[in-house]
């Protein structure tokens, strides 16, 4: 994820290129200093923005923005909304929006691919007949693994785990 | 110049004259004014466009043009004065210098000067201009971080200036405009031992002796200031300096146009609102406003400062709001905005126009 974060974060007038969740938990930064409370008040800010402008909206029966920019005197902000997390890029004085809007969909589209391959991945390696034959129920919201009952050296795992092997 | 372009201007500056004479109209004086720029007589320049501003106070064009001819000839002193700087530096020329800048909002150079004058005579006169640049950037920004350093810059200048009441003044302004009238109070209390007697000092000491009671301290004010971002007094005394006439003929323009959906002025609790009708208007028109808030907010929480634009994309299209001190323009379109309407909305903040009469939401 951070490798994503750091190609764009080495684009001349990028300052700070932070992914963030839609509650404002940073998940990866890339560039400026490694300080973690500019990271975390960068993400709950803008988060926050997020929400804000959300709700501002909301009445006119709009949804979330895909892409917000804010210019000011000392920076620009510029963030993208996916389904999964939000896109935080900070620019510098000298910079407009428009020189990363490539690189910002380039990134994120690469995070969601790599996002859903993953968890296609996991999905089709737990599954019986491995994702050949359709299934009944819907997918789950959030990926998951069922994990193996843990076995100990020289012990089998009981047939019941109602009656643990030795009782 | 050489004298073939020198003959050739003459010869345009003479047939815009007599179009001007011709037909007054802010576009002659406009042209008139261009070619005066272009044949170097700035100072013509100017005297056309304040001539133009005096028969078409409201015209846009005129005023903006009249403004960039201030701005080249204030360029020109700044060479010039930098020219002398280099070859005999004394401190009437760095507080010119630093003046001028200070005043054209280019804060950030106006402080390079400073620390360079400074560096080379610990003259207190720079402390005071660097006490204005720290208040220029503190009523830009309105953010605590730059009221403290504000606060620093001005203890520091009153205190390499005792006797001059210029530090203690701004200081007092500085509190009363943030509501802190404890503090102005006090700051009134010094001006009158530097000039006792005078009587605006004592009228200003009794009428903030009045208001101190429960007053908010210095940080508590500040503190008000930045989550509002609306100092005391602001949107009260200042008068609208357009017309709503000018900015709506602005906003009929653009929406005009096929793929714009709406266009908005919006100056305090009132906006000019231009393509959709009724309750859907009035509904943009507060959520435009919901929008620079929590903008203005944002920026002011990371330090960014003062907004100059906020665009938002989406499902819905792009909408793009310019605010000014006190008022934003903002545009809603199905494409993209483009350039000339980014800046025929960057035009509209900061008009300070009247949104009263028809059109206008309550």
């Amino acid at each position: 994820m951070i490798a994503f974060l750091e190609s764009l974060s080495r684009l001349p007038g990028v300052e700070f290129v932070l992914l963030i969740s839609h509650d404002g938990v940073p998940i990866a930064h890339a560039g400026g200093t490694s300080e973690s409370a500019r990271e975390e008040s960068l993400a709950a800010l803008a988060a926050a923005w997020l929400s804000d402008v959300s709700a501002a909206v909301a009445p006119l029966g709009w949804r979330a923005p895909e892409r917000m920019c804010l210019r000011a005197a000392r920076g620009t902000l510029v963030l993208r909304y996916s389904a999964s997390a939000s896109l935080v890029v900070l620019l510098g004085r000298e910079t407009a929006p428009e020189d990363v809007r490539l690189s910002m969909d380039g990134t994120l589209a690469r995070i969601e691919r790599a996002r859903t391959g993953r968890a296609q991945a996991a999905d089709a390696a737990h599954r019986p007949d491995h994702g050949v034959a359709a299934r009944a129920e819907p997918d789950a919201a959030i990926p998951y693994r069922e994990d193996t009952l843990p076995v100990e050296e020289g012990v089998h795992p009981a047939a019941h785990p109602e009656h643990p092997p030795g009782n | 110049m050489n004298f073939l372009t020198r003959l050739l201007f003459s010869g345009r500056v003479r047939r815009a004259r007599r179009a001007l004479a011709a037909e007054p109209t802010p576009r002659n004086y406009l042209l008139l004014a261009q070619l005066y720029s272009q044949a170097d007589r700035a100072l013509d320049a100017q005297r056309v466009c304040v001539e133009g501003l005096a028969a078409f106070p409201e015209n846009i064009q005129l005023s903006r043009y009249h403004q960039r001819t201030k701005r080249a000839e204030r360029e020109v002193r700044l060479g010039e004065l930098r020219r002398e700087l280099a070859l005999a530096p004394r401190a009437q020329l760095w507080r010119e210098l630093c003046e001028i800048l200070i005043e054209s909002d280019e804060l950030a150079r106006a402080e390079e000067e400073l620390s360079r004058w400074l560096a080379r005579d610990q003259n207190p006169e720079a402390r005071y201009l660097i006490a204005r640049v720290a208040l220029a950037r503190f009523y830009a920004d309105r953010g605590r971080t730059q009221g403290r350093a504000a606060l620093t810059a001005l203890d520091e200048a009153i205190q390499h200036l005792p006797r001059d009441l210029r530090p203690l003044r701004a200081k007092l302004d500085f509190m009363c405009r943030l509501g802190a009238w404890q503090e102005a109070r006090d700051c009134a209390a010094l001006c009158l031992t530097v000039e006792p007697g005078t009587l605006e000092l004592e009228g200003r000491y009794r009428t903030l002796s009045a208001r101190c009671e429960g007053a908010p301290n210095f940080e508590r004010a500040l503190h008000e200031v930045e989550r509002s971002g609306r100092l005391s007094g602001d949107g009260s005394g200042e008068e609208a300096r357009a017309s709503a006439g000018s900015v709506q003929s602005l906003l009929r323009e653009l929406a005009a146009q096929p793929d714009v959906q709406a266009v908005l002025y919006v100056r305090g609790a009132t906006a000019l609102v231009q393509g959709p009708k009724g309750a859907t208007a009035e509904r943009t028109a507060r959520s435009v406003q919901s929008i620079l808030g929590g903008s203005r907010s944002a920026a002011r929480r990371l330090g960014l400062g003062q907004v100059f634009q906020v665009q938002l994309e989406g499902a819905f299209g792009t909408l793009s709001i310019a605010p000014g001190e006190q008022d934003a323009g903002a545009i809603l379109c199905s494409g993209p905005l483009g350039r000339a309407r980014e800046e025929a909305l960057l035009g509209m903040a900061g008009l300070n126009a009247a949104t009263a009469g028809e059109g206008a939401l309550p």
